[in-house]
């Protein structure tokens, strides 16, 4: 008597699959990862923005730290951060400037020497100021500088995709794997392996409509270590201003300063 | 008379300690005007508070307690108008204390200075500090303010009335700088000054020492300080040309035997002048890659060419050139050389004297921040600095600091090697 409902069982789990299969053929709009890709890429973006973010850190003893900054961007080769608390760093600012060439000019104010000082490069996974996040996964990724691999398609459907740094991009990283889902193209989970290891996981929520774009209010950095969270990092983003009009002189280190 | 080097000079003998919480009596009213300026501005803007408190502790390796201090700084600032650059800001701060080791207590005003920015503009009046120069630490071209190097290695700008402006225009920028009267830098304190040993003629005995002869320039219009800096940034790459004529805040020592009474008996008279000067100075900073390199020299005339004025301190050049490597998840690594010369007295061979410097800064977690600085002189004597600092909550931060002086005595840090010591702090900011 068991051999049928066995037999049953199997003959559903395969049509099921089948199913599965065929409706993912459908439903999938992508059949690739370089056609994801540049779906993300092509996803609309705000010329300018202004950002309050809000960063707390919490350490392995479950303490907490926070830093208040705001930030504005213009494209993807502007971009200042200016500290606004706690009050030992108030004050400090960062200036990137990407030029055409792709290379980029940082400097860093700090308001208890008065000083603007030109920083060097090169250190793109170093933490962001003492944060689970490092430089290069503030500034964000530029695609070019991966190759793609689709993994799998889940139910949504959401896209899995494997990005591996070309040595060009100075990438701390081996590898990231991505979860994008088809209806908002933005990553909602993203994996940093090291080593071979899974070193942090980051995770996106809150994503709102703000003036036809679709940004996320909270990103969520965990840092692993020997396959458990060690500390993690929570970046909230509130009073978002985008397509604004931004001073031409802003990004400047006469800005920076202020 | 020779000048000394700019960073971590050895103080002149007999160098007398100033009178650190009370600003010289024609500046009171300036003051007062400035910080009466600020409130006002306050009390109509709807000001922020803010402020530190500070404990230091320290230990010497002779067992003495060098520092055992707490202060408290208030700080009130604050814009008119709004916008990314509003038309006018306003800061003012206060600083009080206490140090039981050297039974000091102040209370001073420290900043007070209001801000108008116009277009391309910027026009700060008031007591500030401003900094100039492009490479770490030594500075040879950061002149405008004053030192308070009661201890040597802290070496604190002083701020000091100052007129400022700031013209910007496209990647070019040109800064000047008005200083209407002369503000000394505090001098180390009885610790840190080399012993008094005058080469004394035959027949001559030392009977005492006086107080020092301080020759400090009067308020007078003769006397203003100023200063021109010119920026230019292209690409990655910022050069800068300076020029400043006023007085090196650090005296020259020399000095004088006077007769006691009885025959072949004298007393030394110190005498500490303060350099009439002007300075050239160049510097420059870029990326070339992932290593940013630094440069910076300036070289000062003085009023005594030949070397034959024992009040009046030699020409000197000081020049640093260095780079700046972020090790990839490690260290921060800056690199200079840096080098000094003083013009010789006349008949005698120049000073020339050239020191390495590494600075290493590392970000050890969340909390933790890891740095050394180490400076090592050709003569064998050097200063390494290492420190940890780790921050307990938002806005409280410890810090753990040795200063390690070493080398032969007669060398450039080795005479300071009875002062090598560890501080411990603990700061609130709020």
């Amino acid at each position: 008597m068991k051999k049928p409902d066995a037999t049953r069982r199997l003959s559903a789990l395969v049509a099921a699959l089948a199913l599965a299969a065929f409706g993912l053929a459908f439903a999938q709009k992508y059949p690739d990862a370089d056609a994801l890709i540049a779906a993300v890429d092509a996803r609309p973006e705000p010329a300018t923005s202004q950002a309050t973010l809000t960063m707390t850190i919490t350490t392995a003893g479950g303490q907490t730290l926070s830093r208040e900054m705001q930030t504005w961007s213009e494209g993807t080769t502007k971009r200042i951060i200016k500290f606004t608390a706690p009050a030992d760093i108030k004050g400090s600012g960062f200036l990137t400037l990407t030029a055409a060439d792709g290379s980029e000019e940082k400097l860093v104010y700090l308001p208890a020497l008065d000083r603007v000082r030109r920083i060097a490069g090169g250190q793109q996974g170093d933490s962001f100021f003492g944060s689970d996040f490092a430089y290069e996964d503030i500034t964000g990724i530029d695609q070019e500088d991966y190759t793609h691999k689709l993994l799998e398609v889940r139910d949504g459907p959401v896209y899995v995709v494997e990005a591996v740094p070309t040595p060009e991009s100075g990438s701390s990283y081996e590898r990231l794997v991505l979860e994008v889902p088809e209806d908002t193209l933005i990553p909602q989970r993203v994996e940093y392996y090291r080593g071979g290891e899974l070193a942090k996981v980051l995770t996106v929520s809150g994503l709102t409509e703000v003036d036809g774009y679709t940004v996320a209010g909270e990103r969520r950095m965990e840092s692993v270590k020997g396959g458990k969270v060690s500390t993690f990092t929570v970046i909230t983003q509130t009073n978002l201003v985008l397509d604004e009009a931004l001073p031409a002189d802003l990004f400047t280190e006469r800005f920076l300063r202020r | 008379m020779r000048a000394h080097a700019l960073l971590l000079r050895r103080p002149r003998p007999a160098a007398a300690l100033h009178d650190r919480h009370t600003p010289p009596a024609p500046l009171r009213p300036a003051l007062a005007l400035v910080a009466a300026l600020a409130l006002g501005l306050a009390a109509a803007q709807g000001p922020q508070l803010s402020g530190r408190t500070e404990a230091v502790f320290g230990v010497a390796v002779d067992g003495s307690l060098p520092v055992a201090s707490a202060e408290l700084e208030l700080r009130l600032d604050g814009e008119v108008g709004s916008g990314f650059f509003p038309d006018a800001a306003y800061a003012a701060s206060v600083r009080a204390g206490h140090d039981a080791a050297t039974s000091a207590t102040w209370l001073e005003l420290d900043e007070a200075h209001a801000t108008l920015f116009l277009t391309d503009v910027d026009i700060t009046v008031g007591k500030q500090r401003r900094s100039w120069g492009s490479t770490d630490g030594v500075n040879p071209v950061d002149v405008l303010n004053p030192r308070d190097l009661s201890f040597p290695p802290g070496n604190e700008k002083i701020a000091v009335p100052m007129l400022y402006g700031a013209v910007h225009a496209g990647d070019a920028r040109v800064q000047l700088a008005v200083v209407p009267t002369f503000t000394a830098s505090r001098l180390p304190g009885e610790a840190w000054r080399a012993p008094l040993a005058p080469a004394l003629p035959p027949g001559v005995t030392l009977v005492g020492v006086l107080p020092p002869e301080v020759h400090e320039p009067a308020a007078d219009i003769g006397n203003v300080q100023f200063g021109a800096r010119a920026t230019l940034a292209a690409g990655a790459f910022d050069v800068s040309a300076t020029y400043f004529n006023g007085y090196r805040t650090e005296p020259t020592a020399s000095a004088k035997l006077l007769p006691a009474g009885a025959p072949g008996q004298f007393r030394l008279q110190p005498v500490l002048d303060y350099d009439r000067m002007q300075l050239l100075g160049l510097d420059f900073s870029g990326a070339i890659g992932p290593v940013v390199v630094r440069g910076e020299a300036a070289y000062e005339f003085t009023s005594d060419p030949e070397g034959t004025d024992p009040e009046v301190g030699n020409h000197s050049l000081q020049a640093v050139l260095g780079g700046e490597y972020a090790i990839p998840s490690g260290p921060r690594v800056v690199l200079q050389g840096i080098f000094d010369y003083t013009a010789p007295d006349a008949g005698e061979d120049p000073d020339l004297a050239f020191k390495v410097m590494t600075v290493m800064t590392h970000q050890a977690g969340a909390r933790t921040n890891l740095d050394l600085a180490w400076m090592q002189s050709l003569d064998g004597s050097g200063l390494a600095m290492p420190g940890v600092t780790y921050t307990f909550a938002d806005g409280v931060v410890g810090e753990a600091k040795a200063y390690v002086f070493y080398g032969a005595d007669g060398s450039e840090f080795g005479d300071w090697k009875d002062n090598s010591q560890v501080r411990v702090s603990v700061g609130y900011s709020f």
